[in-house]
């Protein structure tokens, strides 16, 4: 995991799941944005705003990100930036009080093959850090288990997919 | 509360809605349609829901087994500690626990009624072999169990499922785990109720009936002379119970002490009346047969009656402090293993007194 917070408060927090699949599988899996977007702990769920598709957002859709945390609810709202179809992905994650405040970040999501049946998704999340007040060590503290949670769920994600896929290796025609 | 959508609304919602491959699972949003799968080539079109699924691809186990291991870790551990915390071997961990375990199962997995009870059973002898395995019940105690957690279990599967329809609908956020904790917060309630409530069960006393075909002093003499037993124990006592396999000391006045070896102990008696042929009467002063959870061993009395034609009733009393509860549940199983107890040591009177054996003959004599 890499944590890096600039001198100016701009934060960079990059992490990687390797999981026990190839790309293009795991690939299928993270397109399912709705779902993979609440790998991070933060997030219970994902609203599109203004899509026609439900499952789907068009590049730039806007996007409702429900945070959870110690209870509280919150929404936050973002767009799909980008989408690199058998790549990854980027969605931003803003406060609904503008883009100044409340951590504004970017998560990005890529997934590559390490060989033929394993992969590595980068798990990113770059933004300005706002509320300055705390102290440094205390944000990469908090960074770092917010990584190592959506990176834990990630992993455990793919890997039950995993097993319910060899469970179902006999069914799947090869291509 | 939020008015939000809960997590597990999102959840369903998501659960729901993405459509996926039929065959390898890979999601589908925002391909064009009808198409083929990128993965496994298989055709689908997003408006024929034949074509697709929608629910997430799951192993099953993974469904059902945390709720499992829960529900019956939870409910071992919420016996330890009614048992060593508050000193309950009542309602609260025979009835309480085993309940707790239906309830978390009927609440936390989503099966069809035939599975939840399969589940059950499953979880009822996960909750027996914790038992065992923790030395708070014996192999005959956990067959009783097996009898007596069913309808707690079965019960509180019922309350689980209810209680999950009830609250499916709701938008209560943190109904995912706080009714899970609110489960077991009763069951400790009840333990402490029942702590409170608590009074000392009294002494109770089974008597066992059996004819010798012998006249009454070789009756007697295949009590007070035997010392070792070696007919074949019946297998309720060999799996599960305290068998005698000998004793030393003598019981043939007031005042002597008898120690009986079982093969999990012994138990010292003090012999208080001996009225040769017909009455021997002792107390027990010490008590190490493995059982010490369940029962305290008073007193009892082994009674000679001639019956005529040579025969004799022999009737064997063994009084006890209990400390199961409730008593309505427990002392039907207990009075099985009393009388099993004590058929297996008529048993053993009968055979040294219909053929004695030259060594107890020699003794009579110089008694």
């Amino acid at each position: 995991m890499r944590l890096e917070i600039s001198p100016n408060w701009r934060v960079r927090a990059i992490t990687w799941a390797d999981v026990p699949l190839p790309a293009s599988v795991v690939w299928g899996q993270m397109r399912g944005l709705r779902r993979f977007l609440t790998a991070d702990p933060l997030h219970v769920g994902v609203t599109f705003a203004d899509s026609a598709n439900e499952h789907f957002p068009p590049i730039g859709g806007a996007l409702v990100i429900h945070h959870r945390m110690f209870g509280v609810a919150i929404d936050r709202v973002g767009k799909l930036l980008s989408w690199k179809e058998g790549v990854g992905f980027a969605v931003s994650d803003l406060s609904q009080r503008g883009k100044d405040v409340g951590f504004p970040h970017v998560c990005g999501y890529e997934a590559k093959a390490v060989d033929a049946g394993h992969s590595r998704i980068t798990l990113s999340a770059c933004g300005r850090w706002t509320a300055r007040w705390v102290p440094r060590p205390v944000i990469k503290l908090w960074l770092w288990w917010v990584m190592a949670e959506t990176r834990r769920s990630v992993e455990a994600e793919m890997r039950r997919f995993a097993k319910w896929r060899s469970s179902q290796r006999a069914l799947v025609p090869q291509k | 509360m939020s008015d939000e959508p809960s997590e597990h609304e999102h959840e369903a919602r998501d659960a729901i809605g993405e459509p996926r491959c039929l065959t390898c699972g890979y999601v589908l949003s925002g391909l064009p349609s009808p198409h083929k799968c990128p993965e496994c080539g298989r055709p689908f079109d997003l408006d024929i829901a034949s074509t697709v699924m929608t629910r997430v691809p799951f192993m099953a186990w993974t469904f059902w087994m945390p709720a499992l291991l829960t529900a019956v870790g939870g409910g071992v551990l919420g016996s330890i500690f009614l048992v060593f915390a508050f000193g309950n071997w009542g309602v609260s961990v025979w009835f309480g626990a085993p309940f707790a375990v239906g309830a978390i199962l009927g609440y936390r997995v989503r099966a069809a009624p035939m599975l939840l009870v399969l589940l059950s059973l499953v979880g009822a002898a996960g909750f027996i072999t914790g038992m065992v395995s923790l030395q708070l019940a014996g192999a005959f105690c956990a067959m009783a169990l097996g009898i007596i957690i069913l309808a707690p279990v079965l019960l509180g599967l019922l309350a689980g499922w209810l209680l999950r329809r009830n609250l499916k609908e709701s938008r209560f956020s943190q109904r995912s785990w706080l009714p899970v904790l609110l489960i077991f917060a009763a069951l400790m309630g009840l333990g402490l109720v029942e702590r409170l409530t608590d009074s000392p069960n009294r002494i109770e006393s089974v008597t066992t009936e059996g004819v010798i075909a012998a006249p009454i002093e070789a009756s007697w003499d295949g009590l007070v002379f035997y010392e070792e037993v070696t007919h074949p124990a019946p297998w309720i006592l060999r799996i599960g119970l305290a068998r005698p396999l000998s004793a030393s000391g003598s019981g043939r006045r007031a005042g002597d002490i008898k120690k009986c070896v079982y093969n999990k102990g012994h138990i010292s008696k003090r012999i208080t009346a001996v009225n040769a042929p017909r009455l021997l009467a002792f107390d027990v002063i010490e008590q190490q047969i493995g059982y010490e959870r369940d029962v305290r061993l008073v007193d009892g009395s082994f009674e000679f009656v001639p019956i005529g034609d040579g025969l004799t009733q022999v009737r064997l009393t063994t009084r006890y402090v209990p400390r199961l509860s409730p008593r309505w549940c427990w002392r039907p199983f207990e009075e099985i293993a009393v009388h099993t107890l004590h058929d297996y040591v008529i048993e053993g009177i009968r055979l040294r007194a219909e053929c004695p054996r030259p060594a107890v003959i020699a003794l009579r004599a110089s008694d």
